[in-house]
């Protein structure tokens, strides 16, 4: 089965990042005596140049899912077996304080060698979470709190063995 | 993350351009202008005044254009480091600013440092050994602490460095270093000054960090987890610091968005009292003269500051307690 990012999702990061370019690049070129300001304003110009980039990469990724692997295919590209897992990761962001559900998730799949980002805006992202949550359970794989908090908050539920206190 | 912080800068810009036009509007309200006042005090005091000077300095300098001009020329300004020209200082706002900077920073971060340094070991052994006799003793000075007026204290601490040290009144340093360059007599002589404003600034923020920091830790050790985590036998320094005092230490992060500019601003009423050479005072004075410039890039810089130090407060929030309270599924 294959996912992708709709463009639909992407146009929000793609202005974002044609916004910050354009207000933080202006400043930049006006700046170029000034070294201070040179550094701030050429740091937040690449920052957002770098988000640019992220998000024609994302757009350009697809990610398929079989029953033994994941991959992502595009630039950057990487598979990693769901038997292989080591560590699964799911977060939450909003820049709402109170956190509310106007935000969005990221998932890192990690294997020994790899680690693989997602994020909510992908297509059946929700399947692709709950298969990471099984596989990482089944393979005693390393979650942390709040990735558990995360996953209930999504209606996946991961039973782990008790923790080990002391 | 990266999309988090692209999200927080970005709505950094609309909140700081905001802020720029509130700030220009606030320091061009009152009637006048600083030339105005400047020749109203010369006329006074019965001095002459080439009005015809006065015009030129002020078209030189774009007061007779719009003020939307005016803005924007500041605005651009601000922009590529230029804040503008001190008429009071009849410098460069940069180099006006930036003499004082330093000390302020000094005064502010020592006061920091000091407030952290004996909230935080005081507030953890009040909300620990809640109603003991220590607690109830560390209470009661922390109250004193909040109800003594900074500028009372200042006073008394001033007669205590000079009758006990014999520590000259005011300022940060004994009058006969104030035109010399810094050597290893000066900084003593700034060490020897150091402790009275930062015992008085630091005195209100300490007691209130202390009363904070036992509310919140005392809610913490009172949780079902806390409880559970002692019934198996988790040591009680581990029970305390593994997870409740992590949380405890919420406000404390949160506050570094104010942190930032109190560095750099300096407690002006404190700065009055003891004659410090900070940037307080210096801002205070700019907006009586209205010398526009200097107020307005000055109250520019704390914005910014304030906007600056709220973004790193909430990523390092985010890291320091990642918890989700996320009632539906994800969004798209």
């Amino acid at each position: 089965m294959t996912h992708s990012y709709p463009l639909t999702s992407l146009y929000g990061d793609y202005l974002r990042a044609l916004v910050g370019l354009v207000f933080m690049g202006t400043p930049f070129y006006f700046t170029l005596g000034n070294l201070y300001l040179m550094i701030i304003f050429g740091a937040l110009t690449f920052l957002f140049l770098f988000f640019g980039i992220r998000t024609v990469i994302r757009h350009l990724t697809v990610i398929e899912t079989t029953p033994q692997t994941i991959t992502a295919i595009g630039p950057l590209g990487r598979q990693i077996a769901w038997d292989k897992i080591t560590k699964v990761d799911l977060k939450y962001f909003s820049t709402k304080r109170e956190k509310s559900a106007d935000g969005w998730m990221q998932l890192k799949i990690c294997d020994v060698t790899h680690c693989l980002k997602i994020e909510s805006n992908l297509e059946g992202f929700d399947q692709i979470a709950a298969r990471a949550a099984t596989a990482a359970f089944n393979n005693g794989a390393e979650i942390n709190e709040t990735t558990m908090e995360n996953f209930t908050a999504m209606g996946v539920t991961v039973d782990l063995p008790e923790e080990k206190t002391g | 993350m990266l999309g988090y912080v692209i999200r927080r800068i970005l709505v950094m810009i609309p909140t700081l351009v905001a802020i720029s036009a509130l700030v220009f509007i606030i320091i061009q309200l009152p009637p006048g202008d600083y030339f105005t006042t400047y020749m109203n005090e010369l006329q006074s005091r019965g001095e002459s005044v080439d009005k015809a000077k006065l015009e030129f300095i002020k078209q030189q300098y774009g007061f007779d254009k719009p003020m939307i001009e005016q803005y924007f020329v500041w605005l651009t300004g601000l922009l590529q480091g230029d804040f503008g020209y001190s008429f009071e200082f009849s410098r460069p706002v940069s180099e006006v600013v930036g003499d004082r900077l330093s000390l302020s920073f000094v005064v502010s971060f020592t006061t920091i440092i000091f407030t952290w340094v004996v909230a935080f070991p005081i507030g953890v052994y009040s909300a620990v050994r809640q109603y003991s006799i220590g607690d109830y003793t560390l209470t009661f000075f922390g109250f004193l602490g909040l109800a003594t007026p900074n500028f009372l204290l200042a006073l008394v601490l001033q007669w205590v460095a000079f009758t006990s040290f014999q520590t000259s009144i005011g300022g940060l340093m004994d009058p006969a270093y104030l035109d010399q360059g810094w050597s290893i007599d000066k900084m003593l002589s700034v060490l020897e000054h150091l402790w009275v404003p930062v015992v008085v600034i630091g005195t209100s923020g300490t007691a209130g960090m202390i009363r904070r920091l036992r509310a919140n830790l005392l809610d913490e050790l009172h949780k079902q987890y806390v409880t559970t985590a002692r019934a198996k036998g988790l040591p009680p320094g581990r029970a305390l610091i593994k997870y409740p005092l992590r949380m405890a230490l919420n406000p404390f992060i949160a506050d570094i968005g104010n942190l930032l500019p109190e560095v750099i601003s300096g407690a002006a009423i404190v700065s009055i009292v003891l004659s410090l050479p900070t940037t307080g005072p210096m801002l205070l004075n700019a907006l009586q003269s209205q010398d526009m410039y200097l107020a307005g890039s000055f109250l520019m810089f704390l914005a910014t500051l304030t906007v600056v130090g709220t973004l790193i407060s909430d990523l390092a929030l985010g890291m320091l307690d990642p918890r989700i309270r996320l009632g539906g599924g994800a969004e798209k």
